[in-house]
């Protein structure tokens, strides 16, 4: 039919129904840092760190600033070149892709930063910017311009943005205006995956339920999966099905949102949700504060990461680092003394 | 931080190494033969081939570079074809009388653009600031050359108060070479007839650099100031009730001299190589002057010589006043 | 706030702000009506100049100024103010040709090797800290002297100097640019690195290079004259300011007008084109702000 939009493809993805959409396994990020003539330090910011991601799931991954989740994120995906690990994308071992085909498998996955106004280009109006990616791929999509023009306005129209406001540049647009612009320029190459890098933190509260639920409407609209990173509780349970918390560079617990939150295991994320306030105002159990000074992750000692600032470190903790295991299916701990409290 | 100095150190060997190579390059391009270019159409072929053979300029390129290079590094910079006389020592004649120059040059750049740089930062918008600006513009625009013909023409020429060039009168005998720079010398020795002397040379070419230099120094003097202006401790030096050139020269100009004094060391640095029409207008025999006329006569040696020696003493002094900067500035770190 | 901005409201803002702009800086405003003058001066000089720049005319030779030579004549007797008139060509000419393949080769190479890094960045780094230790103006005239003399080497010659400028700023701006959010995201997207370097970067380094441009032509403007002056650029019979200056050098103190007027007119250009770089970097910094 003339001037009907094409059909969005999101449903008709390949692959196998039960295989994790994103297996990651093994993930390490490395920084060399130089000070001084000869010294060199080296940052891990992402230390051994695995986790799958099922079709249509959402995985929140969370932690103190300085974790390493955005880095841990944006390295999934191959922004960052990882140091070691493997990462396979629907079935793809997305590290050792090259040139058209790595490009061609970015169509999949895409990323929505922290703060809109940076990740605009501050000379391309918004309507532009949104299109580019269509631009990008034009050999491979094969719309043509009036596709191409239908694909953006369907896409505008589901995000909630006005006609008017895509002709403006980005610091013309509010800071909820832009975010949905770069929502929306992240789903113009149709991906089945997205990273959402902390998309509300930079917004007005008022702002951030409305762009939330915008992204579980959109989530259940076009079969997306979603890899979120953030730092708050609130959020995590808002969005999230299952959570990854992160220490340092690696993950010390994993599960369900409503068992780890709820039920926390390991001593971090026993504290950090005994440190969550809630409107009853009150800290429930004095003994779990986290004390000392949030860590940086260079020249991590041997043993477990968490060690400096945990209650109940032993000698164990100090010289053997913990793996991550399995408690039951789904749920793992990274402590000698998981469930030991 | 030591590693910073250390690498500092370390490039100027590297950089060195380019620039000749960049200087030998453009020297050796030359299509015609440079010999027979600077002996001029009326030289023999024997006299050519002879000159080419002494110096190894028939030679296959590489190993013309490897001999260059080795010969620097023992210090021989090379012999002037038409006067075959080694570089090395000529420049030595020519180097004091530029290095005295520059450093009067600069004084005065300080004695004339910092207290401009003041008046126009105290006089913010009004008619001084834009006229220390304006000035400050024009010196800039100014050609350098016309800015000589024209203190000439108004001071010698048409005053008489100055000689037109040379560096001191021939009737006056030069004083006893200390340093080989003349203010120096004569002073050192009591020499007064030739300090004068030496000064009523000097005076105009100084100021000719120094006018189309100033221009940074007032702008960063005054940009400076104008930001200290801002400052907390100049607000409480006002309530004190402390006079308006107590508050500026005492309190403000001291913090605010900062960045000027560093420019001042990179300009120092750039007038040591740039002064070529100024020493050429003038007829002032410094390394300007020396490279100037080994230019015009094609005379290659003098040329790169005088072209390395001047980036030598440029990337020398740049990082003498980075490392100088660094230790007066306590919150820079490496 | 949210401004609007469809296409002509889009002009409407930029005119509305170069206005204020310029009226808070009437230095600026000063130097864009020079710029703008001479350049008239230059293309309409075939109709402006009173008399042929390159007609000899002894019998007139060297006479002062008066009403029927408004600037006096030369040696040969050509009418100074019509070759100060034809020379506001040759500089305008020199000028834009040296920044225009200066700014070419300066941001190809830097935007390469910025954004690349790595031994390609090492290796410009090194090749432009040889070319900057020797004092520009030192190598210009080597250049210039090492091939003979005339206009078209000369233009070489100071791009061979000036390149080196603009490459150092354009890497330092790739360098802040190339880690930004908004790149990050086309790589995202799958754009390939020619796109993330001549699309997205560059388009957002056009600031400090414009300010650099009409720094740098007034510098070679000054740099050419000087240049001619010594020799060692535009031959005779050529109109050039520069050398005009040499040429009357000789007739001093007496024939004061054959030196004079080139050099105003050297003065006037270059003084315009620095104001109006002052004012272009005032408008650039307040954008950024």
């Amino acid at each position: 039919m003339e001037g009907s939009c094409p059909p969005l493809r999101f449903m008709l993805h390949s692959g196998a129904a039960d295989d994790p959409l994103l297996r990651v396994r093994g993930l390490c990020k490395h920084f060399v840092l130089r000070s001084g003539v000869l010294a060199r330090h080296t940052l891990k910011a992402v230390d051994d760190v695995s986790f799958d991601i099922s079709r249509g799931e959402v995985l929140v991954l969370m932690g103190e600033s300085g974790c390493g989740k955005t880095t841990c994120g944006l390295t999934a995906i191959r922004l960052y070149e990882p140091t070691s690990g493997e990462v396979i994308f629907g079935g793809k071992k997305l590290l050792e892709l090259q040139g058209n085909e790595l490009r061609r498998t970015r169509q999949e996955m895409q990323v929505v930063l922290q703060n809109p106004l940076p990740s605009l280009d501050p000379r391309v109006t918004v309507r532009r910017a949104i299109a580019e990616p269509l631009v990008i791929h034009r050999k491979y999509l094969g719309l043509n311009r009036s596709g191409e023009e239908a694909r953006v306005a369907e896409l505008v129209r589901i995000v909630g943005l006005r006609e008017e406001e895509l002709d403006r540049y980005p610091r013309n647009l509010s800071g909820g205006q832009q975010q949905r612009a770069c929502i929306c320029r992240a789903l113009v190459l149709e991906p089945r995956f997205l990273v959402m890098d902390e998309p509300t933190s930079a917004l007005d509260v008022s702002v951030q339920a409305r762009v939330l639920n915008l992204l579980l409407d959109l989530r259940k609209e076009l079969s997306l999966t979603y890899l979120f990173i953030t730092h708050g509780a609130a959020v995590a349970r808002y969005i999230g099905e299952r959570v990854a918390i992160m220490y340092l560079g690696q993950i010390v617990e994993m599960g369900s949102i409503d068992e780890v939150l709820d039920g926390p295991l390991h001593p971090y994320t026993r504290a950090l949700m005994n440190s969550v306030l809630d409107p009853h105002g009150t800290v429930k159990d004095k003994k779990v504060l986290l004390e000392g000074a949030p860590e940086s992750a260079v020249d991590l000692p041997p043993g477990c990461c968490f060690q400096k600032r945990c209650k109940q470190a032993s000698d164990e903790c100090l010289s053997c680092a913990p793996e991550l295991a399995r408690v039951h299916d789904g749920r793992f701990v990274r402590c000698h003394k998981a469930g030991l409290l | 931080m030591l590693r910073y100095v250390l690498l500092r150190v370390a490039s100027i060997p590297v950089v060195m190494f380019l620039v000749v190579t960049i200087m030998f390059s453009l020297t050796h391009i030359v299509p015609g033969g440079a010999v027979q270019v600077a002996l001029g159409p009326h030289a023999t072929i024997e006299r050519i081939e002879a000159i080419k053979a002494k110096y190894g300029l028939d030679k296959p390129l590489p190993v013309q570079f490897f001999t260059y290079i080795r010969n620097i590094l023992r210090g021989d910079l090379g012999e002037s074809i038409i006067r075959q006389k080694p570089v090395i020592s000529e420049i030595g004649t020519f180097l004091p009388a530029s290095v005295e120059l520059v450093v009067l040059a600069t004084f005065l750049i300080i004695v004339i653009g910092v207290p401009l740089g003041v008046m126009a930062a105290t006089h913010k918008d009004g008619l001084l600031d834009f006229l220390s600006r304006g000035i400050a513009i024009a010196g800039v625009s100014l050609p350098s050359f016309w800015l000589a013909l024209m203190l000439l023409l108004a001071f010698s020429f048409g005053l008489h108060f100055f000689p037109s060039g040379g560096r001191i009168d021939p009737s006056v005998s030069p004083p006893a070479h200390i340093t080989g720079m003349y203010l120096f010398d004569s002073l050192f020795t009591g020499n007064w007839v030739a300090f004068l002397d030496a000064l009523r040379h000097i005076i105009l070419p100084a100021f000719t650099l120094a006018i189309t230099n100033i221009s940074t120094t007032t702008r960063l003097t005054r940009d400076g100031m104008l930001k200290v202006f801002k400052e907390d401790f100049i607000a409480m030096a006002w309530a004190y009730g402390l006079s308006p050139r107590k508050v500026y020269y005492k309190y403000a100009l001291k913090n605010a001299i900062l960045p000027s004094i560093t420019n001042l060391g990179m300009t120092l640095a750039y007038l040591l190589g740039g002064d070529f029409i100024v020493e050429t207008v003038f007829s002032f025999p410094g390394l300007g002057f020396y490279a100037t006329m080994g230019l015009l006569q094609v005379d290659y040696a003098p040329i790169t010589g005088a072209a390395i020696i001047i980036s030598f003493m440029y990337l020398c002094t740049n990082l003498f006043v980075d490392l100088l900067y660094v230790l007066v500035d306590p919150r820079i770190k490496f | 706030m949210v401004r609007p901005t469809s296409l002509s409201r889009r002009w409407g803002e930029r005119t509305r702000y170069a206005l204020y702009a310029v009226r808070h800086s009437p230095l600026s405003l000063i130097g864009f009506l020079i710029v703008i003058t001479l350049a008239l001066v230059a293309i309409l000089a075939p109709w402006i100049a009173p008399y042929d720049p390159y007609k000899l005319s002894i019998a007139d030779r060297l006479q002062p100024p008066s009403w029927k030579h408004l600037a006096g004549t030369d040696i040969v007797g050509r009418d100074l103010l019509s070759r100060v008139i034809y020379g506001t060509r040759i500089s305008f000419l020199v000028g834009i040709a040296v920044v225009a393949i200066s700014i070419t080769v300066g941001v190809f190479l830097a935007a390469i090797a910025g954004f690349y890094g790595g031994v390609l960045d090492m290796v410009l780094m090194r090749i432009t800290d040889g070319f900057l230790a020797i004092p520009g103006f030192a190598l210009a005239m080597v250049a210039a002297a090492v091939f003979k003399p005339s206009l078209f080497n000369m233009i070489w010659a100071i791009t061979l100097v000036s390149w080196t400028w603009n490459a150092r700023i354009v890497r330092a701006e790739v360098l802040r640019l190339r880690n930004a959010d908004f790149v990050l995201v086309q790589k995202a997207l799958g754009a390939g690195p020619m796109r993330m370097i001549f699309l997205h970067i560059i388009p957002n380094c056009m600031g400090p290079i414009l300010v650099q441009a009409s720094l740098q032509l007034g510098l070679t403007i000054l740099a050419s004259a000087g240049l001619s002056f010594l020799g060692l650029g535009v031959q005779p019979p050529l109109p050039d300011w520069g050398l005009m200056v040499a040429e009357g050098r000789t007739y001093l103190p007496g024939r004061w007008w054959l030196v004079t007027f080139p050099g105003l007119a050297i003065f006037l250009l270059v003084t315009g084109f620095l104001l109006a770089g002052d004012g272009i970097r005032d408008l650039v910094e307040r954008e950024v702000s």
